[in-house]
């Protein structure tokens, strides 16, 4: 499914947290990469129909977010994890994800508890499914976010920092079921771990004080600082970034820093620093 | 995307009872617990009554569905509150469930635990009167009536916490019950005679009687009056979410339930409203008998009193010599025999006097009554029976009518009309042996200042006997009183049976009596 955002602008009083958005986003995963407050958050929440644009508008395919039955439609086919997870601390683990099922309307109980069950066990929580939610830690409580967010089997998959809290296994294994997930569906991810887009993202766009900086595939992102990102002994004043790395040397993005500095190959961060920068690309 | 649509039916006819059946599980039970219990402890205590009956127990249990309302009113603030306060508002508006249909599971759930708590609370009212040996028959019609009631208790809880915080929630529920507990006790005790105390969720019970059912019985309009208020909040809540898009058959059934409901509460209120008193008089005349009822309120008495009209149920009766005693038989013959041994003693006293009741019956509705020389005494049927200080002189102020009529002129009534009837009561309680003349005489001595020194004795017992609080016997009286009783009864009463007709009449002079020389 498309994902279309036409002029899409939303302001909160005179903050515009998103500033003439025009990206269509198709099948795949597609990393959302920002800076705080770059407006990834209200993407999201534009796109799950809970916040209204200011102005233009935001599509999944025929369906608008402004269209009251379009948006059920829309509703039907999503799964969201919001950023600021919240779950009924009284519940069990099974309980809240059988509850948001029941809502997305998988309603034969029979089907839905399998359904419940194969959730569970994609994020690793079947041991858990009987603990109440206030005893959980906040990675777990995170993977049941996750959990309820891909029950219902959504075509359209928002996340909104989905690993934050995970730790490194659990994040491999996020990787592979959002690579799975990925294969035939929409997935939008925001995230500030470029790793985590590095590892899984078809796509990836950088937002930028409400704006789209960058559209387009990782390796592109990551050819963007290609001859931009130096191994050097200092760094010099116009760099965009430099930080000492475990060799000793001074990792510098920018204009070549001096003559004895090495060219370094670029990551994919090295290249969303450079885009976010704003120097070379505005 | 037919992945999902193959595996997995998306739409059934059970969407509604999952949800309903997860937030029943997951209620605030604490507080329905506590709602219950609280309830139920101060039910019980108050249904510990000497001669107990289940209309009573159970009504007492209903009466206190208040207490258990603002609980219920909680729970349902707390239930709305929950997406807020856990911060899953946004996990459920992005499901494709309408925000209308989660309200109306979320108020399913909460009007099923109403209900039952509601039916908790009366079952525990009905064991116990049968624990306490209770009988008589079960008014059904206050399980459906305290079930609405509880659920509305919920809704409207529901309704404040989906916009107040959680203080204001308190405040609400601590309004709601204190506003309704209030109205309820205004309203019972001073102003019976107009219906506005109907209109409440759990009203007042009017009086009851295990002949007649509630009198009157306004148990018909106030079911659907309560469900006409079920509907429109009901409908508001689940039609509120709706406002952006009138169009959905879901959001217009629900506005249409609201404008229904609003309809039924107010053309119920109206008439539970001009239902007041009406009173149902079950017996041979019905016509013929007017409720003395409202004379307290307005000051006046009524000059002559009808009896409330035989309807021969109160059929168990106990006697004595000079007395016979019938009461419901739900009662037992244990509270006849019981009555026929508080009044014996005056019954005896003025056995010599004509016209004098010797059969005392028991009536649903009307107050003491037992008009001029008729020979028979009403009794007013009651809940908690302790007719033991209240009947005090009542067969005596049945002899002399004008003196009996101050019982039920209240404070408005002139205390020293008759004095004559006043010292020949005096003389009659003193030959009961109700009070002995030593005893008149220390409250003459002791009484050196207030009200009590002018109008003695005036002990609470005593006060009873011909009026309220002050009302009593002036120190005239009280002279001739004593003198009387100190001449040989059989002198005094042939000499009294002359003076009778004039002294009935209210004519005759304290200086006509016979002690009054001595
Ligand atoms: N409810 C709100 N009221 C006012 N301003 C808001 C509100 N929500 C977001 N903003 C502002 O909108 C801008 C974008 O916020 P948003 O949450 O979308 O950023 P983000 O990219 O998700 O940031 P982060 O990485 O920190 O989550 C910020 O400037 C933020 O302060
Ligand atoms: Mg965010």
């Amino acid at each position: 499914m498309n994902v279309v955002f036409e002029n899409l602008s939303r302001s909160y009083g005179s903050v515009r947290a998103l500033d003439g958005i025009d990206i269509t986003i198709g099948p795949g995963i597609t990393g959302l990469l920002g800076p705080n407050g770059a407006g990834k958050t209200t993407m999201l929440r534009i796109l799950a129909t809970l916040l209204p644009p200011t102005s233009g508008t935001a599509r999944l395919d025929g369906w608008s977010t402004s269209h009251d039955r379009e948006r059920v439609e829309i509703r039907r086919r999503l799964g969201y994890l919001p950023q600021d997870l919240g779950l009924y601390p009284r519940f069990t683990v099974f309980e809240f994800v059988d509850y948001l099922a029941m809502l997305k309307e998988l309603h034969d109980p029979r089907q839905r508890h399998r359904r419940v069950r194969e959730a569970l066990e994609a994020v690793d929580l079947q041991d858990v499914a009987g603990r109440k939610i206030r005893t959980l830690s906040g990675g777990i409580r995170r993977r049941v976010g996750i959990a309820q967010a891909i029950v219902a089997d959504p075509q359209l998959l928002l996340l909104d920092e989905p690993t934050g809290g995970l730790d490194p296994e659990q994040r491999v294994r996020f990787r592979q079921l959002v690579g799975r997930l990925g294969e035939h569906r929409t997935v939008l991810l925001s995230t500030h771990l470029v790793e985590d887009v590095s590892a899984i993202c078809t796509s990836v766009v950088v937002l930028w004080h409400g704006r789209v900086l960058f559209q387009g595939a990782p390796a592109e992102l990551r050819k963007r600082a290609e001859g931009l990102v130096w191994s050097a002994q200092e760094a010099s004043s116009d760099a965009v970034a430099s930080w000492r790395t475990d060799n000793g040397k001074l990792r510098v993005i920018g204009a070549r820093p001096g003559p004895s500095a090495t060219p370094v190959e670029p990551t994919l961060e090295d290249g969303y620093l450079l885009v976010t920068s704003g120097s070379p690309i505005r | 995307m037919s992945v999902s649509e193959s595996t997995v039916a998306r739409r059934s006819w059970t969407p509604i009872f999952g949800p309903v059946w997860t937030e029943l599980r997951h209620l605030t039970y604490i507080l329905l617990v506590l709602g219950v219990g609280v309830s139920a402890i101060v039910a019980i205590k108050q249904a510990n009554v000497a001669y107990p009956t289940i209309g009573y127990d159970t009504g007492v249990a209903y009466h206190e569905g208040e207490i258990l309302s603002a609980f219920l009113f909680l729970l349902g603030a707390w239930l709305a509150m929950r997406d807020r306060r856990s911060a899953t508002t946004d996990l459920i508006a992005s499901s494709p469930t309408r925000p209308g249909a989660v309200r109306a599971t979320r108020l399913g759930a909460l009007a099923v635990a109403g209900a039952a708590a509601f039916g908790l609370l009366w079952l525990i009212g009905l064991v116990s009167a049968l624990a306490h040996g209770g009988s008589g028959v079960i008014d059904w019609v206050l399980v459906p009536d305290g079930m609405l009631g509880s659920a509305l208790a919920a809704w409207l809880g529901f309704a404040l916490g989906l916009i107040a915080p959680a203080s204001v929630a308190v405040l609400g529920a601590a309004l709601y019950s204190g506003g309704t507990y209030f109205i309820n006790t205004q309203y019972t005790h001073y102003n019976t005679h107009i219906g506005f105390q109907w209109l409440l969720p759990f009203p007042p019970l009017p009086q009851w009687s295990a002949d007649l059912g509630y009198v009157p019985n306004i148990f018909g309009p106030h079911l659907v009056f309560v469900l006409g208020w079920l509907l429109l909040v009901g409908g508001l809540i689940v039609a509120a979410p709706f406002r952006r898009s009138l169009r959905t058959i879901a959001s217009r059934t629900a506005l249409i339930g609201a404008v229904t409901g609003l309809a039924l509460a107010t053309v119920f209120g109206v008439q539970l409203q001009a239902e007041a008193n009406r009173y149902t008089v079950n017996g041979p005349n019905p016509a013929s008998w007017v409720p003395d009822y409202g004379q307290y309120s307005s000051g006046l008495s009524t000059p002559d009193p009808l009896i409330y009209p035989n309807d021969h149920r109160a059929t168990t009766c106990a006697t004595s010599s000079a007395l016979r005693v019938c009461v419901y038989p739900v009662y037992g013959r244990s509270l006849a025999t019981s009555l026929v041994s508080i009044l014996d003693p005056e019954a005896r006293a003025i056995e010599s006097v004509i016209g004098r009741p010797t059969y005392v019956r028991m009536v649903p509705v009307a107050e003491e009554n037992c008009g001029a020389g008729l020979g028979q005494a009403v009794l007013k049927e009651q809940y908690s029976f302790s007719y033991h200080y209240n009947l005090r002189g009542y067969l005596i102020s049945c002899a002399l009518p004008q003196l009996g009529q101050r019982r039920y002129a209240g404070f408005g009534g002139l205390p020293h009309d008759f004095p004559a009837q006043s010292a020949v009561a005096l003389w009659l309680v003193i030959r009961s042996g109700e009070l002995t003349p030593r005893a008149v005489r220390q409250g003459v001595a002791s009484g050196t200042s207030g009200s009590c020194l002018a109008d003695l004795p005036c002990t609470p017992q005593y006060s009873d006997i011909f009026g309220f609080g002050s009302l009593g016997w002036t120190r005239a009286e009280i002279r001739v009183g004593l003198a009387m009783a100190a001449l040989p009864p059989a002198r005094v009463t042939s000499e009294l049976r002359e003076l009778w007709p004039r002294l009935v009449a209210g004519k005759l002079l304290l200086a006509s009596l016979p002690g009054y020389r001595q």
